[in-house]
């Protein structure tokens, strides 16, 4: 590895770089060929574009008349930072690691060898994926534009949306070898600065190595990143992004990742979807509430079936026992054992669809549900009754906006299974009690992670509904507030 | 670390309370091994319980199965058919109807709702009746056959109690509430009727409903036949609707579709003393078929219409207090209605209900409304004959 804190020469970047085939080093007089001065244009291929490199710097210090009279280093750096040179950013820098920093930031250096320092600019590749169309969070009525992987668009999104002075974008540099780049965003006096504190103090904190994924930085900054569960609100929309910085939340945005994370992310936000504040308040209301009682029976109903096919027959009215033994008269299985190879098949089925590209995802979706589906139950190897409660689980968990919070809860509902199959529905509600007090102890920046539902003495129960919006304010006055 | 501990002690509940000495797992079973029994029969003779438990058709159409045993007592019996048997495991929680055979009831049937009330899986929300004439294991096997079965027949007589001829069917809870309150209750009452089907080798009966049966002190009294069954409905107020054939004078039978029913009991004092009780009943009415009349509008016919159903309501009402002053038992709880209705005026009565029963007159008021007519022909602005052309 080489030394990043040696003296500036052209020698030195390229000794750091070495073994790097997209460095350019271009030696070049100022002035032109009668020029006096020699000085060295590094960049990285790609990071930066090649014809801005050209028409912004190389054009402008080779003018003769410009640069053919000056004779000390010292000067031409002066003449160039005072805008000799075309470029919107000029900055001068005396230290090997400065200027590497630079570098890999999609920037040029100017090496003058004799001076030991070097002039950088912002010369950015423009090459960048479009903002397209959302993926996971798509919207009838609203906005259809996304995060991307380039953070400079991201802002300048958020910035869009929110033309305000005080929207703040704190920029931090985290990764001892990815050095990636990460902005906080909030809204000064909208958002309480204990989270904007806490979310500095957490990311300086953390041990990053390099920011890479997703996960590096979640299991880095949540409060609790053993648990399954999503600690923080995680959106790939703008639009979305804003209306929680409104509300008071501190924003986290990530170079190289097109999303943004929001925090504190409780329980009750990650069961909201941009498409709530474009419908009528009382559809809005009324689809939550949907998507709460789909998450319970995702996360419950393999598990009752379960539990009372097996332990608790007395609770199923005469007619539907009846159809449950007449349609597992045939079948070999015992009940756990069709219930747990079901939610396997379904797992590998979801798993497949994933993993494949589109077109042959749909199909390996029809030939699983449909067609070996449909054969088993004809088989007699599952009974319809056990392909029901899965899909009907399975569909349920699908409706649950976050996946990450999905996968939580499908990862649960395996557990709860296993319960109730050790125990029954004594099984099912130790087992469903335990994971209530696992999500109530949580905490996400300080806030109970079940809030409203616990933590807030129930004064925040309505956060659950879409009022309408002129009766209620965009900020949440809770977030706001000082802490003591 | 106080929590890791906590999700053990959690975890070890099971084996802490006493529950580790029984293998939770090993308690499971899987429901295609069950033989889900809707109806038990209950007979006793020579001081030995006859127990028959039968299932239903199942969902596929297969036959109902029957199982029977003896023992000295019902538990053993019960235990006899749940051990007894190879094969499917015969499973009591869904039972919907207990049938007790007449001769059972000779015993009382105290025993017989104290098992049912302390058994883990029998209901006491099943419904109770009585076999006339007969043994309950009689009946069962008589009226199921290839695919039909007693319980599909009593689950459809149960579904129209609230009609007025067949007066509502009574669960085992409330017979033991009415036998605690006022010693008294009443059964409902089936026998074997005639062939379900005609012209066939099948030869199953069909359940004929035969009114209600008193029980006193845990002991058969006496039948009342369907007759006094409707009144009792009435006057109970189980009965919200039925169907009523009248003679309206000079416009020949008309068919009524009683839509609504209410019942009302209004004490009168004399004195201080409660003397007389009137039965207060409002019918209303729907025309279901007038074979002489279709001038429905005709103000005269409607008012013949509704005193011909009146009468008719008010004979049924009678019937019922007649019977009840000849046995000298309020079995319509009229007391308890009355006291519900007036808990201060009538707290000494209530006390001495028997006795102020004994002395007690009764006033019918009925008032029947002829609600809807359905009459097509003048909706439509029907101006010709009644068979002309308009």
């Amino acid at each position: 590895m080489s030394d990043r804190n040696g003296p500036v020469s052209s020698k030195s970047v390229k000794n750091t770089f070495q073994n790097c085939y997209d460095l350019s080093a271009r030696e070049i007089q100022l002035g032109g060929a009668d020029g006096k001065i020699k000085a060295t244009v590094c960049y990285i291929d790609g990071l930066v574009s090649g014809v801005t490199v050209a028409e912004t710097i190389i054009r402008p210090a080779t003018v003769k008349e410009r640069f053919a009279a000056v004779e000390l280093e010292s000067d031409a750096i002066e003449l160039i930072l005072k805008g000799g040179i075309y470029t919107y950013t000029a900055i001068l820098r005396t230290e090997l690691e400065q200027v590497v920093d630079d570098m890999l930031n999609g920037f040029c250096a100017l090496v003058f060898d004799a001076a030991g320092a070097a002039v950088t600019f912002e010369v950015r590749s423009p090459d960048k994926r479009s903002i397209d169309e959302p993926k996971e969070e798509k919207v009838v009525k609203g906005s259809k534009d996304v995060f991307i992987e380039i953070m400079r668009t991201n802002t300048m999104q958020v910035r869009r949306k929110l033309r305000n002075p005080n929207l703040r974008l704190k920029q931090i540099t985290v990764g001892a070898t990815s050095k990636t780049s990460m902005v906080i965003a909030y809204i000064d006096g909208y958002t309480n600065m204990e989270y904007v504190e806490e979310m500095e103090r957490r990311l300086k904190d953390a041990d990053f190595d390099s920011v890479v994924s997703a996960a590096s930085v979640e299991e880095h900054i949540y409060d609790k990143p053993r648990s399954m569960f999503p600690q923080m609100l995680r959106t790939e929309r703008p639009d979305r992004f804003c209306m929680n910085l409104l509300e008071g939340r501190v924003g986290l945005l990530i170079d190289g990742l097109p999303m943004g994370y929001l925090a504190p992310g409780t329980f009750s936000q990650f069961y909201k979807v941009p498409d709530d504040n474009a419908k009528h308040y009382i559809v809005a209301s009324a689809m939550t509430l949907l998507r709460y009682a789909a998450v319970i029976i995702a996360l419950l109903l393999p598990a009752l079936y379960v539990a009372v096919v097996m332990y608790h027959q007395e609770m199923l009215p005469p007619k539907l026992l009846v159809s449950i033994i007449e349609s597992r008269k045939s079948v070999p299985f015992p009940s756990a054992l069709e219930v747990l190879g079901m939610l396997i098949a379904f797992e590998l089925l979801q798993e497949a669809g994933l993993r494949l590209p589109n077109t042959i995802g749909q199909t390996v979706s029809i030939i699983g549900a449909l067609i070996v589906g449909q054969s088993a139950v004809e088989a007699k190897v599952i009974s319809p009754v056990v392909v029901i409660v899965i899909a009907l689980s399975g569909i349920a968990s699908y409706t649950v906006p976050d996946q990450d919070m999905s996968a939580a809860v499908r990862v649960h509902r395996f557990l709860l299974v296993l319960a109730a199959i050790a125990a029954g529905l004594y099984g099912v509600v130790l087992g469903f009690a335990a994971l209530i007090y696992n999500v109530c102890s949580m905490e996400s920046f300080g806030v109970s992670y079940m809030e409203p539902f616990a933590g807030s003495k129930g004064s925040k129960i309505r956060e659950l509904l879409r009022f309408p919006i002129t009766k209620t304010q965009h900020m949440d006055p809770e977030l706001r507030k000082e802490k003591k | 670390m106080k929590r890791f501990i906590l999700y053990i002690l959690i975890v070890c509940m099971p084996v802490l309370s006493a529950c580790g000495d029984v293998n939770i797992y090993s308690a499971h079973s899987e429901p295609e091994e069950l033989a889900v029994i809707k109806t038990v029969g209950i007979d006793y003779s020579d001081g030995v319980v006859e127990v028959t438990a039968t299932t239903g058709i199942g969902a596929d159409g297969k036959k109902a199965k029957t199982y029977s045993s003896t023992a000295d007592t019902l538990a053993e019996a019960i235990n006899g058919i749940q051990n007894g048997y190879l094969g499917d495991e015969a499973y009591f929680s869904h039972v919907q109807q207990i049938i007790i055979g007449e001769a059972a009831l000779q015993n009382g049937i105290t025993e017989v709702l104290d098992y049912v009330g302390r058994n883990v899986y029998m209901q006491l929300s099943s419904d109770l009746y009585l076999a006339k004439g007969g043994t309950a294991k009689k009946l069962m096997e008589d009226t199921t056959g290839e695919s039909t079965a007693v319980s599909d027949m009593l689950e459809a007589i149960s579904k129209k109690s609230e009609f007025m001829a067949a007066g509502k069917v009574f669960t085992c809870k409330d017979v033991m509430a009415s036998l605690a309150k006022s010693g008294m209750a009443l059964i409902y009452v089936i026998e074997a009727g005639e062939p379900l089907y005609t012209g066939g080798d099948d030869e199953t009966l069909s359940v004929k409903p035969m009114g209600y049966a008193i029980i006193k002190d845990g002991k058969l009294e006496e039948y009342l036949d369907t007759g006094v069954t409707e009144g009792a409905g009435i006057i109970m107020g189980h009965t919200k609707s039925g169907m009523l054939t009248v003679e309206a004078e000079g416009h020949g039978a008309v068919t009524l579709k009683i839509s609504n029913i209410k019942t009302d009991l209004e004490p009168i004092f004399e004195s201080g003393k409660l003397t007389t009780v009137t039965v207060k009943v409002t019918a209303e009415l729907n025309i279901e078929e007038s074979a002489e009349d279709l001038n429905y509008l005709n103000e005269s016919f409607r008012e013949k219409v509704e005193r011909a159903a009146a009468v008719e309501i008010e004979e049924t009402v009678q019937a019922v207090l007649l019977k009840s002053a000849e046995l000298g038992e309020d079995f319509c709880g009229m007391g308890d209605k009355l006291y519900l209705k007036h808990p201060y005026k009538l707290a000494d009565e209530h006390d001495n209900w028997e006795k102020v029963y004994e002395n007690l007159q009764f006033k019918t008021e009925i008032r029947a409304k002829l609600e809807r007519t359905y009459d097509m022909e003048n909706s439509l602005n029907y101006t010709g004959e009644k068979n002309g052309e308009g």
